[in-house]
């Protein structure tokens, strides 16, 4: 599958009152500061190929199957209206699975499940004011998260202004292929970005993710312009980014244009794999990527030091 | 690691030893008793703990610091034939291979009790007038039934005490004690009838005071003689010392650090002689220790190092000793736990903030020498210091299960609730595990558990428990003829009244059994008002009495169950109550469709109204059951929801419940959810369980969470602990403990047990060693559900 060389445009500044949630987490402590609750919006315009969350690429509801759990009975079977075997579904949108549920309710072993719900911004605020208390004690707040929370603008803007408005401390992590004038206001309500640098090279980004990457970084100056604290991700792969040059180049890319930013490198992981069997995406999985040593990691990190740029780990 | 290599080798004896019945203190006290007979009873009592301090010949251990052991065996577990016998008698030959706390004894030390020491108890135990007291219609359902279970209250002391060392002990010393006895005795009379009780109380005050004063002098002697014969300079120079200290205390007010510390020992050890008691708590340690460490450093007479080593040393003497009890109670109260109780932090008596060096001394000491006593329990206050929230965090990411951390503003509400005077109220310690309590005050604190899950179980089954067929509860309609969930929800309370009125009914008998039959000479001389009052504890001499306390158990299975049967009987009409009936007969076997609905029904825990409006209902009503009671001195009963190990056992008489559990599995503790049941997050537990009342539980109530070792392997990690603790108790929550050893690790300690000796887990109210544990319960720990950061 690939993905278009410029993030898909909407209308500019809309607010949309609804829209698809694929999971708030509650109680997550690694997304900023305190005790956060993140929001995952999925819809994604990139494709990495190493992605850890493919569930998460489309905003359309999707049918999960736990082949762990499967006891393989047919009763999914026997409910479909269209006598489908979700177990066996290679991909369930192709083979006409409409999502309707009718198989969830019947799986004896608990072994299906829908993923991703819409949701309106007044439900998901009441659900996060269950855990403002935890947000007021901890410094914590809410953390919207992907998928990537800037493909479903409108909806976003408006959790945004619903937030702000509810005095939430907010974070964003973003890929950063975004349309500017269409989020830039979005941001400006953010009191802390994470903004994924995959790779500095825009043929070897375009290769790895299915997009350039002189948007991504024009867009990261820009947000360092507008004043948010900035921590800069790096999913770092084995022998794919965690080479010599692209981290200096990222250091290189930090120093001249995010005063101020701080870099976190994440260790690639492998917790994916399940899941594309899971949403019936097998098939479109990449495999090979190698997380690096846990001495590679400090190696990784020591460069950025040298350089004086801050290293932080939210962990 | 210990903090000196002396304390270090004590801690490693503690872990490798065994405990063993030492039958001495039960051969001293039955020939003292042979040779008091016609003697009033209180006397009889005070004179056979006399005659053992006299008698026995304490042993001094190498390295000891603080010296005075229960028997002969570093680990010594004693009997006391005076409240029960027969479980001994029918017990001892499996001591050594019962699952749950065993006991080293050998043959002839069996045959030497069933021959010397068993038939001079036999009709005289206070388990034998129990049994032939309690009126028939409790019989089948109080007497080791797991489901209104108070076996510890007749085949044992009471204990459940909280020594006054600010007030009475340590400004008076024993002698003092003992001198004020005497002035109240000169000014009595036996010629006046009123006056006749009073004279036997206070000889047997004196006697017991005398009792322990030879104790320690015996120590002081036998100190000075080892000195004599002890090659090691620097150690007879230590023998000499502790001598000195043996003489002065607790006889008179310590003058030391050192000498402190071994007063409280004493009294420890004077209590436990005189009845194996539960729950014989150390109370605010740091608060009335503090003065004499200040003074001691400000003198320049003791480091800091040598202060922890101290302290230490008392931990580990705490551990030694055994707290003798049946199979039956092991289950209840498992992992050799003496539910001695030792709280820090807090406010002050005028509220102010109460944390000194020492209550982070006792955080460190407890991190260094990992015993499963005391019990550490911290108050954590709205204006606590950041930094002792951060150092009870740090304790907690150690994975030891300690320190039990507690809502100082919710364990005051609590006492004001039960009566006490608001500066009292301030100055509250735990008792036991999480029972918020107050030093002058006499109460039965864990009288009686009772089954919710049982309850449960006769509403839906006429009556019936599944397992057995008994008629256990009261009889009522079949379930076909239950019209709506209102029907269902009252019949339940119906049975839970029942079980509350066998509960009061046995507690009663109790009680006035204990007034006649179990004078408490000696711990009624560490107790404020019993010598005012001329009254002894057992008959209400503490200057507050409050009423005995109920523990509920299964809360959170009882809710999950009405919960399950609104859901799928009478809301979505999935099954019929007739059909929901059958499964649980079938323990759930070829219903696995119906069974996975019931899972799938709300649970409490997840911050979910529909099943926790349901616990906060369930919990009022057995509130106010419980306070409809009135106890022997007219104190109104006490609601709890707290936790022992009491679930598992519970759980074991209980067939399949509508939540889903199969037959036999352990209810729930506490407040805390189904084990594995709470699967949004921690946040979404708390805010269930302090939807709870707990301000009227003023028995105690707690939470028992598992977190992932890796959410308080950082400072981050420990600050969002802390803060998430505030939020929690900013709800108005009373309790909240924390194990944090992860599955592997738990399950590495199952396969090589050797290498785990030392890892402390926490039970419920309680930590101690895993590997200490029986294997049904080790898995009941492995089950709880983990709760790691998302």
């Amino acid at each position: 599958m690939s993905a278009p060389s410029t993030p898909p445009c909407s209308r500019s500044r809309e607010t949309r009152e609804t829209g698809a949630v694929l999971q708030m987490q509650s109680f997550s402590v690694n997304d900023g500061e305190g005790i956060r609750t993140v929001i995952f919006l999925p819809g994604c315009p990139l494709r990495c190929r190493w992605c850890a969350n493919p569930e998460a690429w489309t905003a359309s509801p999707k049918l999960a199957v736990s082949h762990a759990k499967c006891i393989g009975c047919g009763a999914c079977e026997a409910a479909c209206p269209a006598s489908l075997f979700p177990p066996r579904l290679e991909s369930p949108a192709a083979s006409g699975c409409s999502v309707c549920g009718a198989c969830v309710k019947v799986c004896p072993a608990g072994a299906l499940k829908i993923l991703i719900q819409e949701m309106s911004v007044a439900e998901a605020a009441r659900r996060v004011e269950r855990d403002a208390l935890f947000f007021r004690y901890s410094g914590g707040g809410v953390t919207f998260s992907g998928g990537e929370p800037t493909a479903q603008a409108g909806f976003l803007r408006a959790l945004a202004r619903e937030f702000d408005s509810r005095g939430f401390d907010m974070a964003l992590e973003t890929c950063g292929f975004f349309v500017w004038d269409e989020v830039e206001d979005v941001l400006a309500l953010m009191s802390h970005v994470f903004y994924d640098l995959k790779h500095m090279d825009a043929a070897v980004h375009r290769e790895l993710t299915g997009a350039p990457n002189e948007l991504i970084l024009e867009n990261c100056r820009r947000l360092s312009r507008l004043g948010i604290p900035i921590t800069v991700r790096i999913p770092v792969i084995k022998a794919v980014n965690d080479t010599k040059e692209n981290l200096e180049a990222v250091c290189r890319f930090m120093t001249e244009n995010l005063p101020g930013a701080s870099i976190e490198l994440l260790p690639y992981h492998d917790f994916g794999r399940e899941k594309y069997r899971a949403v019936g995406l097998a098939n479109q999985r990449h495999d090979g990527y190698v997380r690096p040593e846990a001495h590679e990691m400090e190696a990784a990190e020591d460069l950025f030091r040298r350089r004086g740029t801050t290293v932080v780990r939210y962990r | 690691m210990s903090i000196t290599a002396r304390i270090e080798r004590l801690r490693q004896n503690y872990i490798r030893s065994k405990p063993s019945i030492c039958h001495e203190r039960a051969r001293i006290f039955t020939e003292s008793h042979k040779r008091s007979e016609g003697r009033p009873l209180p006397v009889r009592r005070a004179q056979a703990l006399y005659d053992f301090c006299s008698e026995f010949d304490g042993p001094i251990f190498d390295d000891e610091l603080i010296v005075g052991a229960t028997g002969k065996f570093r680990k010594s577990g004693i009997l006391t034939p005076e409240f029960s016998w027969m479980w001994v008698d029918r017990e001892m030959d499996f001591f050594d291979k019962r699952p749950q706390d065993p006991y080293e004894m050998t043959d002839e030390q069996r045959a030497f009790v069933r021959g010397e020491i068993f038939p001079y108890w036999k009709g005289r135990s206070l388990e034998e007038a129990f049994l032939a007291r309690l009126p028939r219609e409790s019989l089948s359902i109080a007497v080791d039934s797991g489901v209104v279970d108070n076996d510890s209250k007749w085949r044992q002391a009471v204990g459940e005490i909280t020594p006054d060392y600010q007030d009475v002990l340590f400004p008076k010393g024993l002698a003092g004690v003992k001198g004020e006895a005497e002035a109240h005795l000169a000014a009595l009379s036996p010629a006046r009838a009123e006056d006749l009780d009073k004279i036997v109380f206070y000889e047997s005050v004196i006697i017991a005071c005398e009792a322990v004063i030879v104790l320690a002098r015996k120590y002081a002697r036998k100190a000075r003689a080892l000195a004599a014969v002890e090659k090691d300079a620097a150690r007879a120079k230590e023998l000499l010392a502790i001598s000195e200290v043996c003489r002065r205390v607790p006889a008179e007010p310590p003058r030391s650090f050192h000498e402190a510390v071994q007063f409280v020992w004493f009294i420890q050890l004077g209590g436990i002689l005189s009845e194996n008691p539960l729950a014989l708590n150390l109370g605010r340690f740091d608060q009335y220790m503090h003065p004499y460490y200040m003074a001691d450093r400000k003198k320049g007479l003791l480091s800091e190092e040598q202060a922890q080593e101290l302290v230490e040393a008392l931990w580990l003497k705490l551990s030694e000793w055994v707290w003798t009890i049946s199979a039956n109670t092991a289950d209840f109260f498992a992992g050799y736990n003496q539910f001695q109780n030792l709280t820090v932090g807090g406010r002050t008596r005028d509220g102010f903030d109460a944390a000194n060096d020492l209550s982070y001394l006792c955080l460190r000491a407890t991190d260094s020498v990992r015993t499963h006593q005391p019990g550490l329990s911290v108050r954590i206050h709205s204006d606590c210091p950041q930094e002792f929230l951060d150092a009870v965090c740090d304790l907690v990411g150690q994975g030891t299960g300690f320190p039990a951390i507690h809502n100082d503003q919710a364990g005051t509400q609590m006492l004001l609730q039960a009566g006490y005077e608001p500066e009292d109220a301030r100055d509250w310690s735990n008792c036991g595990c999480v029972v918020p309590h107050f030093r002058k005050t006499g109460e039965w604190t864990s009288a009686v558990n009772v089954n919710f899950g049982a309850a449960l179980e006769y509403a839906l089954n006429e009556g019936k428990s599944r397992l057995t067929g008994e008629l256990m509860g009261r009889p009522c309609r079949p379930v076909s003829e239950y019209a709506s969930y209102e029907e269902v929800e009252k019949a339940f309370l119906d049975q839970l009244a029942n079980l509350v009125r066998h509960s009061v009914i046995s507690t009663l008998t109790a009680q006035k059994l204990h007034a006649r039959l179990a004078p408490r000479p000696f711990l009624s001389a560490c107790v404020d008002g019993c010598l005012e009052k001329g009254l002894d504890l057992s008959v209400g001499g503490a200057h507050y009495n409050v009423g005995p306390v109920l523990t509920g158990i299964g809360l959170a299975v009882a809710a999950n169950s009405l919960a399950a049967v609104r859901k799928l009987v009478f809301d979505d009409g999935a099954a019929s109550l007739e059909e929901l009936n059958k499964a649980l007969n079938d323990d759930w076997e070829g219903h696995d469709r119906l069974r996975r609905m019931a899972l799938a029904a709300p649970k409490y825990g997840n911050d979910d109204k529909y099943v926790d409006d349901i616990a906060v209902a369930v919990s009022n009503f057995y509130y106010r059951a419980a306070r409809g009671y009135k106890d022997i001195f007219g104190s109104p009963f006490n609601s709890a929801f707290m936790g022992i190990s009491n679930y598992i056992p519970a759980g074991r008489v209980v067939g399949a419940t509508p939540c889903g559990r199969k037959a036999g599995r352990p209810l729930s503790e506490g407040v805390s959810p189904f084990a594995g049941s709470d699967t949004v997050s921690p946040l979404a537990t708390m805010r269930s369980s302090a939807k709870v009342n707990h301000d009227v539980h003023t028995g105690g109530t707690l939470l028992n969470l598992r977190l992932s070792p890796e959410l308080t392997a950082t400072k981050r990690g420990k600050r969002n602990l802390g803060n998430m603790l505030r939020a929690y108790f900013s709800l108005g929550a009373f309790h909240v403990q924390f194990n944090t050893v992860s599955t592997e690790t738990l399950r590495r300690a199952q396969a090589d047990p050797e290498m785990y000796r030392d890892m402390l887990v926490r039970v419920a109210g309680y930590s101690t060693q895993f590997v200490n544990l029986s294997p049904e319960m080790q898995e009941a720990i492995i089950e709880r559900t983990v709760h790691a950061a998302m």
